[in-house]
């Protein structure tokens, strides 16, 4: 479940992208700035214990929120930096789990614009995340992180139209998640047991395509990505979740964005449709961008 | 901006490279050491099952003169230039320790078979029970690494004495330079042998799925020996005759101790629960509500006494007391600013579900104490028998007095206490974690002194850890200590009459 909270905030950090973001193709001019502050919302009450999707009565419905600040800098007009940094929350609304909350990781973008012709344009972007606080990161589901540092090689494409403002965007990503450390001295993963504290968390791909239209004051997608870990093993049964996990999820959804002057807002809406390992989620999130100008 | 994208590309190149690679796990990788000590007198040690181990018969060896012998000899010598890759990897392996690596085995077949029993949403009931697929929880996990240390004690003192008896001289005494660190023992029966073959029969016993992989191990780990030039075909049958015995004797043991490891289909314990003297009584916390772990597991036969008093904890404080008043809102306030550390210290030793359970767990931290005792196979088994069968006497006593009173979880009479792990199922008082602690720490204080202070340590934050958890009081906690350094005594006394010096 707690692979549930984490695919959940990758896909919030994808969709707040939307003003430029990870997965678009849009630049932040040359000396300008656009903060981003964002609300998201993401809640299941079903997850898949491997391939069987189910119930838990001792979670009921389990939330994960969080609020983020993410500023895309214009180093110039082709190459931006994006940060972000979230504060996580979860909840349940049954059982005896603790709630967890906390400063999660920061993760930084580069990304670059490698070529750019009539309306088509590829683009590279380098991602990096490191954990910033000690959160407990095989309490799951309600985790609010793994602790894995991350390193991401994402390559995108993206063709726009030049007279309408139609685009279609498609991104492909390897995430590179180091190993973690747990507090206990043992445990039980891919059916044996380490006499160690040290976890592998499983690399992941994920991918994406965007169909839109985006104007100089307003922007509307609607969107699929899916994330799948390489390897990793499956939820035992009636047992909780473990950073080992082989996270899959495909998940559908629409963006949105309305910015007719230095103060704009976004919105996005997400929903799992299938998964391996994660809890099928609805998810939402509003933001308020705030663009400056050096 | 050309730079830029140089930049980009190969920084690009170089993430997918690393990122192909996935993480590996290093574990610590024991090192190979020669015992510190052989224990020429060891087959004179007290069994624990057996009046004598002169009982258990070991055939009298081929001589070394003999052509029998001398053809083993040079079969091995000659064997030991043509290994492959597999099988000097299972060389390394085995060199680790027999009795060390079998206990690791129990382990994690202990984990593999701890799992919360399965429920059937559109009956209501619990799945039935398949006894070939045994639930192991907290309680029979104990009993299991008490049987498995028990059979590898006894079987090594029968092969120590036999040993001793017929006195055939070690390989490495007749020119051949083995792979591994092996000790200055006469080489028949094979010690190794002894341990494989009678290790896999008790868990094959005890777990009948598992029998053919069992199977499987048992004899990579007695051909490693003869791959490694530590012993002939003819020690290692040898030391599976004394195999047989023990494991015989190890079943007949476990037929008769009384302990009920299966589930409680009749719901019997609801008889006991009303007949229990406590003012509010335990339900379950799990939703839809489950019956409690192996309710009548505390009243089998314990190892080291069979008396009341030494399993049954003083009557806890009762609901309407103010100092169980004050016990509950210390968990409350716990709970309610539960530190990063005491976070740390209830998961810790938690040891929940789907882990090897704090028994389990004090075999781990026993397993690193051996190693660096440089402890032949035969104290090694030593140590982890008197461990074992003292943690399984802690386990008993802690369920016996939870079904005595069914003390309610805390989060039962204030459901606003929020946990750090799961909420077991099954009675507070007394703390299972915190008898184990105590016993374990009274144990292996006797027999490693030097780590003592270092012990204690770990057992008193043990023994508080699941009050941080939220699921426990304290005075759980501080009787089971109490309980637990009892019955921890009594293994002492025990270990300080079995003839080991």
């Amino acid at each position: 479940m707690k692979r549930i909270l984490y695919v959940g905030l990758l896909l919030l950090i994808s969709s707040i992208a939307r003003a430029q973001m990870p997965s678009d193709a849009i630049y932040m001019p040359r000396k300008s700035v656009c903060i981003a502050g964002i609300y998201s919302r993401s809640s299941w009450n079903q997850y898949w214990e491997g391939t069987l999707k189910r119930e838990n009565l001792n979670i009921g419905t389990h939330t994960t929120q969080s609020v983020m600040l993410m500023p895309a800098i214009g180093i110039t007009d082709r190459f931006n930096v994006i940060l972000s940094l979230p504060y996580v929350w979860t909840e349940t609304s049954a059982g005896n789990l603790m709630g967890q909350k906390g400063m999660q990781d920061l993760s930084g973008w580069l990304k670059y614009k490698l070529f750019d012709h009539k309306g088509f344009s590829v683009n590279g972007l380098a991602g990096a995340s490191i954990p910033v606080s000690n959160y407990v990161p095989d309490f799951l589901p309600m985790s609010i992180g793994l602790q894995a540092r991350t390193v991401t090689g994402r390559l995108l494409l993206n063709y726009t139209h030049p007279g309408t403002g139609l685009y279609v965007t498609t991104h492909g990503s390897y995430n590179w998640r180091s190993n973690i450390r747990i507090d206990r001295d043992g445990y039980q993963a891919h059916d044996r047991l380490y006499n160690t504290d040290e976890v592998s968390v499983p690399n992941a791909i994920d991918a994406g395509i965007r169909l839109g239209v985006l104007r100089k004051t307003w922007q509307t997608e609607v969107w699929a990505e899916r994330f799948a870990c390489t390897s990793g093993d499956n939820i035992r049964r009636n047992d909780m979740p473990f950073p080992t996990n082989k996270m899959e999820a495909t998940s559908v959804g629409w963006y949105g964005k309305f910015q007719p002057r230095n103060i704009g807002v976004n919105a996005r809406i997400g929903y799992v449709t299938s998964g391996l390992n994660v809890g099928q989620s609805t998810s939402y999130s509003v933001g308020l961008l705030y663009q400056l100008n050096f | 901006m050309k730079k830029y994208s140089w930049f980009l590309l190969t920084a690009g190149l170089l993430f997918w490279t690393v990122g192909c690679k996935e993480p590996v796990i290093d574990e610590p990788i024991p090192t190979f050491y020669a015992p510190a000590t052989t224990d020429p007198e060891g087959g004179n040690w007290r069994p624990i099952l057996f009046q004598s181990v002169a009982d258990v018969c070991v055939s009298q060896p081929e001589p070394v003169t003999s052509d029998a012998y001398k053809t083993e000899l040079i079969d091995v010598q000659n064997g030991a230039f043509a290994l492959n890759v597999e099988q000097i990897d299972a060389v390394n392996y085995w060199a680790a320790g027999g009795v060390l690596r079998w206990n690791q085995i129990a382990r994690q077949l202990i984990a593999k078979y701890n799992v919360t029993p399965g429920y059937n949403d559109a009956t209501g009931q619990t799945v039935p029970f398949d006894p070939n697929k045994p639930i192991v929880g907290f309680p029979a996990a104990a009993r299991i690494l008490a049987l498995l240390s028990v059979a590898q004690y006894d079987a090594l003192v029968a092969a120590w004495h036999a040993k001793y008896l017929y006195n055939r001289p070690s390989l490495a005494r007749q020119g051949v330079t083995p792979r591994l660190p092996v000790a200055d023992l006469p080489s028949y029966p094979s010690e190794d042998a002894a341990v494989a073959e009678v290790s896999c029969q008790v868990l094959a016993l005890l777990f009948p799925d598992e029998t053919n992989w069992l199977i499987a191990r048992a004899g990579e780990h007695k051909q490693s020996r003869i791959w490694g030039g530590a012993n002939v075909p003819s020690d290692i049958k040898a030391g599976d005759e004394i195999a047989h015995s023990i494991a015989q004797r190890v079943i007949t043991y476990v037929q008769n101790d009384g302990i009920q490891t299966l589930p409680d289909v009749n719901n019997a314990w609801e008889e006991l629960r009303r007949s229990a003297s406590y003012d509010v009584k335990w339900v379950s916390l799990a939703i839809p509500a489950r019956p409690p772990i192996l309710p009548q597991f505390g009243t089998g036969n314990m190892w080291f006494s069979q008396s009341d008093d030494f399993r049954k904890a003083p009557a806890p404080p009762a609901t309407t007391s103010p100092a169980f008043q004050s016990a509950l809102a210390e968990v409350r306030t716990i709970a309610d600013n539960r530190s990063r550390d005491e976070w740390r210290i209830a998961n810790l030793w938690a040891d929940g579900v789907g882990t090897y359970t704090p028994a389990g767990h004090w075999n781990l931290i026993t397993e690193d104490l051996i190693r660096q005792d440089r402890q032949n196979e035969l104290r090694a088994a030593r140590t982890l028998a008197l461990l074992n069968r003292a943690l399984q006497d802690g386990a008993l006593a802690s369920w016996f007095t939870k079904y005595q009173y069914f003390v309610p979880r805390p989060s039962q009479l204030d459901p606003t206490i929020k946990a750090a792990t799961e909420i077991p199922n099954y009675p507070s008082y007394v703390s299972e974690i915190a008898t184990m602690s105590g016993t374990a720490s009274t144990v292996l204080g006797y027999l490693f002194p030097s780590q003592a202070a270092r012990i204690n340590e770990m057992a008193a934050e043990a023994a508080v850890s699941q009050l941080y958890g939220g699921t426990q009081y304290r005075f759980d906690s501080v009787e089971g200590i109490k309980i637990g350094q009892n019955i921890g005594q009594a293994a002492v006394n025990w270990a300080k009459a079995d003839g080991a010096k």
